[in-house]
């Protein structure tokens, strides 16, 4: 007999991620990942090939198909990287590439709308919101001055799991979470918000919830799926990785370790804090949450360095645990992102000697990433307004014992890791089951569906050490944060 | 034909040199020794293997390797690491290992004692420098505290350049470069050692004779002869410190010349009109009379370079590493360097300060560091011109020697960040050539303005200016002040 499984989806920036959750087990998952390019065309700009991130699925269904045998998929569901917009026309054939939350191009055009915003900000929102270059509506105008033929042309603006559902079932549908600055309370659209850039409202798909079904898959898709299987509407990564995590009590939070890492902590209550993301209540959950900018990125840049690979570095880092030095590294190699917000701040080794070696080096960056998870989480847990009771670790970096263990003595927390650390996969399986009525809800599938690993306690010999060194990290920040924006500009010719 | 023989001791090595009237050199012989570190913080050498045995391996090789004719050897001139305490008996015999200059850190205690006693202004007025690891006095009162047996024995307390000239010539001599390094014994206003501040250190007559560099000390004994091969009669100079016989190898002689030595550390030796009294400077009257010496250094340079190769890139050849140095553009791409790692000596003498670099982000390389580093040191060099214009004595011309001398891109970014030309001479033997050349203005073979001739300049380094430093170098002192107590609080270190 042909085991059941939901197959989960997550289109991400660099990769798609799919995922088999197994029905049969206690949460088993098989995954499988394909990279697509990001073409940089002109300085700023950031785009990727919709046909990309479908045959990259094509071909990770195929691998599981051959990894896993005969596997009878019940439901599918989607989430993906969102800011990262393209047009389609009525035939979902795309008229622009896909124009990542990275580009630039629109900056103009964001900075026109931002600024007829201005005035009526508060009365548009409810709240500080700035329209960006990654705005939707930014990038509508920007294609209706660049490329009037597209914008003649395009029916649609969709997000990457839009796209994906669309291929799949021949719906057009969006969530209310992915359409970030367009959706207001009761999860509709704000008419004056898209008054500002007139012609806009039509491109803009019918928001249904995220675990509902979108419909079902068509006969000739192109993931080569079988007709019939229910599709969820899906939503952004972030809260795939949320739901992933199974977060389903308040105090419970998530730490997810990528290119940077994304921490959220679920509550009943907001607590208005500086530098987090309180989203507006989902089904009477408060999340919080906030991510920072260099991560993994970090631990790649000190490789590259070092001349090392990742998993070297790691290794020289475990060696630096032998005799820890008082070193310190920042890791802003591209400004900051929560709970700081500083696109000036940058990168700092402070404490070598003469006799400081890689290892220490390599640890200190591990170290300080994991510094700025806990200046994060710690501003999360404001926001929450409650003690966090338990955080759930997933994310590539939560396969590295060593680093969980850095980062559980860091926080002073204990942390479990995921069984699978793809989270944001997970999530979309979960959101699938949902759909499919297989699961009644989202709370009760993460409770029944979340394998966790072993729990990572903080290390008493290192918790001292880290905690004393923590206070030194927030204190060098403080330091230099008056001067950053002149380091910045200081080495331009 | 009339010669000259120069031999220096440095840490790890000795070389050797004859040098005709020309200042040609005929022969060249160089003998590695050991530092010993019998405890951490102390460093020694042995005065009759590593200073007399390197002696005399080095003067027999160059007199068989050149040929010449011990008769035709004018003079001899030496110079050594220095300064150093070496207690002698009566007889001239050693009674412990040499201990070595400010790497050797044994005498703390004597130093607190000696700034709670006297004060340290009191002190600096006197001596003309604070009390540091680098003077001897506190040393010998650690030698009558601790060992006050071999204290009752001492008959003269010697440096390492004195016991040269000892074993040579019988004389117990020291120079007057040499001696203000005695502090608190030496007096900077009579230039001879003083009563004032010697009280429960050591009576002045059991301190060497003072004389000058250029003069001579004494002549080899029958003794000395057989054991060298040199000539009974050859007449011995007072000798000095190395740096000072490499600042003259370079040419170094009137005020407003400056020696930059790229050496492990950062070393500079200015020749003043005057004595320039600036706490942040070392002093020293020069090497002949009338003329005086203000010193600095930084706590790296080598070392930090060698440091970064070795962890960054220990496979790879240097001219790779300065290759992709010289490809980042002036600035390093933002990165700023401190290079306090090993703390920093002049001009803010902190032993806690920290290495820092600032500035990283996503798209920077091992050249971009590599180059921060060379900047970082650079910057660390202008700060120390810049006390050196505060104090009233700026650097006319500046003669750069040592390995670092190798690497453009560093000594342009020196030139660049410090806004002084540099110029490096032809020969780079060191300071076993300037002793050559220091014995032959002794004894009459060459004018000191001969140097010239001797080493004619061969390059030199002009200073650009570079807009990205000018927006760097206030942030890079800025850097240190913003971070100095978060380096403190990190602790000594390792």
């Amino acid at each position: 007999m042909r085991r059941a499984a939901a197959l989960g989806i997550d289109v991400g920036t660099t990769a798609v991620k799919v995922g088999l959750l197994f029905l049969d087990g206690a949460g088993e998952m098989e995954t499988a990942s394909r990279p697509y390019p990001t073409r940089r065309p002109r300085d700023g700009w950031a785009e990727q090939d919709p046909a990309d991130w479908l045959a990259a699925l094509a071909a990770c269904r195929a691998e599981l198909d051959a990894r896993c045998g005969p596997v009878e998929i019940r439901a599918i569901g989607v989430c993906s990287q969102v800011n990262t917009h393209h047009l389609v026309d009525a035939q979902l054939r795309p008229v622009t590439p896909a124009i990542t939350w990275q580009d630039l191009r629109a900056a103009p055009e964001a900075a026109e709308i931002d600024a007829a915003a201005a005035p009526r900000r508060t009365e548009l929102w409810g709240g500080p919101f700035t329209a960006d270059a990654s705005f939707s509506l930014s990038r509508v105008l920007w294609v209706e001055r660049h490329a009037p033929a597209a914008s003649a042309a395009a029916r649609w603006i969709l997000s990457p799991k839009d796209h994906v559902v669309a291929a799949l079932t021949g719906e057009v549908v969006t969530d209310a979470l992915s359409p970030i600055g367009v959706v207001g309370p009761g999860d509709a659209y704000l008419p004056d918000v898209l008054a500002l850039v007139p012609g806009s409202a039509r491109l803009l798909p019918p928001i249904r919830p995220f675990d509902a079904a979108a419909g079902a898959t068509r006969p000739e898709n192109p993931a080569g799926l079988p007709a019939g299987i229910p599709v969820s509407v899906g939503t952004m990564d972030a809260w795939g990785s949320i739901f992933g995590s199974g977060l389903v009590r308040p105090g419970q939070a998530m730490e997810v370790s990528g290119t940077s890492e994304v921490v959220a902590v679920r509550s009943d209550r907001t607590v208005p804090t500086p530098g987090v993301i309180s989203f507006p209540p989902v089904r009477g959950a408060h999340l919080h949450a906030g991510p920072t900018q260099a991560g993994g990125d970090s631990l790649s840049w000190a490789a590259r360095c070092f001349g090392v690979s990742v998993p070297e570095l790691l290794a020289l880092a475990e060696e630096g645990r032998r005799d820890p030095r008082p070193l310190l590294f920042l890791p802003h190699l591209a400004g900051e992102r929560a709970p700081l917000w500083n696109p000036d701040a940058r990168g700092l080794f402070l404490g070598i000697t003469s006799t400081t070696e890689l290892r220490h080096l390599a640890l200190a960056v591990l170290e300080g990433v994991a510094f700025s998870a806990r200046r994060l989480m710690l501003a999360c847990e404001t926001a929450a307004g409650l003690p966090i009771a338990e955080v759930r670790l997933s994310g590539g970096g939560s396969r590295s014992l060593l680093w969980n263990r850095i980062k559980a003595s860091a926080h002073g927390r204990v942390l479990t890791p995921l069984a699978s650390p793809d989270s944001g996969v997970l999530g979309a399986a979960l959101l699938g089951l949902v759909a499919a009525g297989i699961e009644p809800d989202l709370d009760a599938a993460g409770t029944r569906r979340v394998r966790l690993g072993t729990p990572v306690e903080p290390e008493p010999a290192e918790q001292p050490r880290l905690d004393a060194l923590y206070g030194l990290y927030t204190a060098t920040y403080a330091a230099l944060e008056p001067i950053f924006p002149r380091l910045v500009a200081s080495g331009d010719r | 034909m009339r010669v000259t023989l120069g031999v220096d001791i440095g840490t790890f090595e000795s070389k050797g040199v004859i040098a005709d009237e020309q200042g040609s050199v005929l022969a060249l012989a160089t003998r590695p020794h050991e530092m010993l570190v019998p405890q951490p913080g102390w460093a020694e050498h042995r005065p009759d293997q590593d200073w007399w045995g390197d002696f005399v391996a080095i003067v027999r090789e160059l007199l068989a390797t050149s040929g010449v004719d011990p008769a035709a050897i004018a003079a001899v001139a030496t110079s050594a690491i220095g300064p150093c305490m070496l207690p002698v008996d009566a007889d001239g015999r050693p009674l412990m290992n040499g201990v070595l200059y400010g790497v050797d850190t044994r005498a703390s205690a004597q130093i607190a004692a000696l700034n709670a006693r006297w004060g340290e202004e009191r002190i600096v007025r006197i001596s003309g420098n604070a009390l540091t690891s680098q003077m001897v006095g506190p040393k010998i009162l650690w030698l009558r505290e601790t060992h006050p047996e071999l204290f009752a024995r001492t008959a003269t307390v010697m440096s390492s350049t004195s016991y040269l000239v000892l074993r040579l010539t019988g004389e117990r001599t020291i120079d007057h470069y040499t001696a203000a390094n005695y502090a608190p014994l030496y007096d900077v206003a009579q230039l001879g050692w003083s009563d004032e501040l010697a009280d429960g250190i050591i009576p002045r007559d059991r301190l060497p004779r003072i004389g000058w560099a250029t003069e001579i000390a004494g002549h080899v004994t029958p003794a000395a002869a057989a054991e060298t091969g040199l000539a009974v009669g050859t007449p011995v100079t007072f000798g000095t410190i190395d740096a000072a016989a490499e600042a003259v190898s370079v040419g170094v002689r009137e005020p407003g010349e400056m020696m930059l030595m790229y050496g492990s550390t950062i070393f500079i030796i200015e020749v003043t009109a005057s004595a320039v009294r600036d706490p942040r400077l070392w002093y020293a009257p020069w090497l002949t009379p009338g003329l005086h010496a203000s010193m600095s250094g930084l706590s790296t340079s080598g070392t930090l370079t060698r440091w970064f190769r070795d962890r960054f890139a220990p496979d790879a050849p240097w001219e790779t590493l300065v290759a992709e140095a010289a490809a980042s553009p002036a600035g390093a791409n933002g990165i700023l360097c401190l290079p306090h790692f090993s703390g920093e000596r002049t001009p803010i003498h902190d032993p806690q300060a920290k290495g820092l670099f600032a500035g990283l982000d996503l798209t920077h390389t091992r050249g971009d560091l590599f180059r921060s580093v060379l900047e970082g040191i650079a910057s660390g060099t202008a700060h120390v011109l810049d006390t050196y214009r505060e104090a009233g004595a700026p650097p006319r011309t500046i003669f750069a020697v040592g390995g670092g001398t190798k690497n453009p891109v560093w000594l342009q970014a020196t030139s660049d960040l410090g806004g002084v030309p540099q110029v490096v001479r032809e020969k780079t033997v060191g300071a076993s050539y300037g002793d050559a050349f220091l014995a032959a203005v002794a004894v009459g073979i060459a004018e000191p303005a001969e140097i010239e001739r001797w080493n004619p300049a061969s390059r030199r380094v002009t200073p650009q200016a570079i807009p990205a430093y000018a927006r760097q170098y206030p942030l890079w002192k800025e850097l240190y002040l913003r971070t100095r107590e978060i380096s403190h609080a990190l602790g000594a270190g390792r």
